[in-house]
């Protein structure tokens, strides 16, 4: 049984004349980290702005922790970091953190110095916010998404503008607040290969229409892509995919490469097989590609 | 509504608080000033600088503006809105603490030392409450508007000095002794004295006709529900709160 804690149905939002989402449906399950991909302009900002009730859709549906009703309530629940950083630069960071203590209402005062440790700001002294590097009011504005444990968190391109360590912290933290506390996170980045190690599914936009929802398992096995084969008789090859391999999904090419695009897992029996029937190979690999490839692909491919 | 006027506040006294107790101080010593060149040249010129009392408001509507202007520069303003509060709590939060803090801050402590000094009675101070309070909700409701806090001093200032100078224009008189004397300023015939609060308040000086008295409640009432409504439309369309649609 899927415990679903968003549930987008059917969502459109024009500006003017200008549809920036179309018919956007989604499904975020509890404790699930997912990423939005998009290129500029697709919508992912304004999915976000949706979601955290700063603008509404012109139609469809939200549904927050399994209800439709009182969303301004649910959303308490969670927090966002929408086109960050938004902080007070005169103040300094417990200042900060202080002020979403008052605003939202949080009793425990210590909240702040746990909230500082756990961003690693808790070094900063009194330094004012405005002499912060990027990368500290970074960690800053997700320290301030974090002063009421959220349930959910709403992280609009976190990493942008970071350096590699910057970038490396932010992930670790986010690991760290989804595996201990159970945080489900929707994340927005254009760095891909950063995603690609954090997200569990992955959902791509373009144009404001939701291109596709996939999971990391399946995003891996679409990812892992072929193995690429050739011997020194083609035909027999073919045979003995077929009735000793039990492999159906293959493509011959021209130059005599064979493409199998199944068993991904079993290259090492593949190809015990074919040498103990007396073929010899004279090409074996593994090909996949990265998130990056399959996105470019799957945009290009969806493309005008 | 409780968490946010805690959040504000707290807010206020970290960045603003000092900056505008200093102000108060320094025109509560102005008039004190005017006071003892008042006793020194024997020139009863107080009714005119108690015009510094109003002036000192309608800058520190200003200074508070700043504090206001803080929060749609940076876009912190959004934590209001993805914690709950609507556009109109948000609103009435900021007319509640800010209206406070400048009666608290300027009003009361001016007033008190025009009360000490014998230059001022009930009526003065609740008229100036009202004109306090009416210049702070009029600040706080068109805040979404602006940004950039130099750009809404230089606006107030503006305003202020052309109000001063139209007035002056209108029918200047100067008395025997050299100084204008504020008593024959044309406050309740001109038009300002309909719109500008600035111009109602210089009035304050003279003793008041019962016409002016009615214009200062009605385009109090008018001016704020006016500048309500414009703020809370802009408000919303900075959000872009559209009605959501079926």
């Amino acid at each position: 049984m899927t415990n679903s804690v968003i549930e987008l149905r059917g969502l459109s939002k024009s500006f003017k004349k200008s549809e920036v989402l179309h018919d956007f449906s989604l499904s975020v399950e509890q404790g699930h980290i997912v990423g939005l991909i998009g290129p500029n302009g697709a919508g992912k900002t304004t999915l976000m702005r949706i979601i955290a009730g700063i603008i509404y859709p012109s139609k469809g549906e939200i549904e927050l922790f399994n209800g439709t009703e009182n969303l301004d309530k649910s959303r308490m629940r969670m927090s966002f970091m929408i086109e960050s950083p938004m902080l007070y630069g005169a103040m300094n960071a417990y200042d900060n953190l202080q002020y979403i203590r008052y605003l939202r209402g949080v009793a425990d005062e210590k909240r702040i110095n746990e909230v500082l440790e756990l961003v690693g700001l808790n070094d900063v002294g009194n330094k004012k916010v405005k002499n912060f590097s990027l990368g500290m009011k970074q960690r800053l504005s997700i320290g301030m998404a974090l002063m009421t444990k959220p349930e959910i968190m709403i992280l609009d391109e976190p990493v942008n503008g970071l350096d590699p360590e910057g970038i490396v912290y932010i992930r670790k933290l986010l690991f760290k607040l989804n595996e201990d506390f159970g945080v489900t996170i929707i994340i927005s980045s254009h760095i891909l290969s950063e995603l690609s190690e954090l997200c569990t599914d992955f959902a791509i936009i373009k144009k404001g229409q939701l291109i596709e929802s996939i999971s990391r398992k399946d995003m891996l096995v679409k990812c892992a892509g072929k193995i690429v084969l050739k011997t020194d008789d083609l035909n027999r090859t073919t045979v003995i995919l077929e009735s000793k391999l039990s492999i159906h999904d293959y493509k011959v090419l021209k130059n005599g490469e064979i493409h199998i695009f199944e068993r991904l897992s079993d290259i090492n029996l593949i190809s015990e097989t074919i040498t103990s029937n007396g073929l010899h190979i004279t090409k074996f690999n593994e090909e996949g590609q990265t998130l990056e490839n399959y996105y470019l692909n799957k945009i290009g491919g969806q493309n005008d | 509504m409780i968490n946010l006027i805690k959040a504000e506040w707290f807010k206020f006294r970290k960045t603003k608080l000092r900056f505008n107790v200093i102000f108060s101080v320094v025109c509560i010593c102005l008039i004190l000033f005017a006071y003892k060149a008042d006793e020194i040249s024997g020139i009863d010129a107080l009714p005119a600088f108690s015009s510094w009392i109003s002036e000192s408001v309608f800058l520190s509507a200003g200074v508070l503006l700043t504090s206001l202007s803080m929060n749609h520069k940076n876009r912190t303003a959004l934590y209001t809105t993805v914690s709950g509060y609507s556009p109109l709590e948000t609103l009435f939060a900021h007319a509640i603490l800010y209206s406070s803090i400048l009666i608290i801050i300027y009003v009361i402590p001016q007033a008190l030392v025009f009360a000490f000094l014998g230059k001022i009675d009930v009526l003065y101070i609740l008229l100036f409450v009202i004109f306090s309070i009416r210049i702070t909700l009029i600040t706080v409701f068109l805040s979404p508007l602006l940004k950039r806090k130099t750009v809404v001093f230089i606006v107030i200032l503006l305003i202020i000095e052309y109000v001063f100078v139209n007035t002056m224009l209108i029918k200047p008189v100067i008395s025997d002794t050299g100084v204008i004397n504020s008593a024959t300023r044309p406050y309740s015939t001109s038009f300002a004295s309909y719109i500008f609060t600035v111009t109602q308040a210089f009035a304050l000086s003279n003793p008041l006709p019962d016409a002016l008295l009615a214009k200062i409640i009605v385009s109090s009432f008018v001016t704020c529900i006016l500048a309500f409504v414009i703020g809370y439309l802009v408000m919303k369309h900075k959000y872009n709160l559209e009605s959501k649609a079926s």
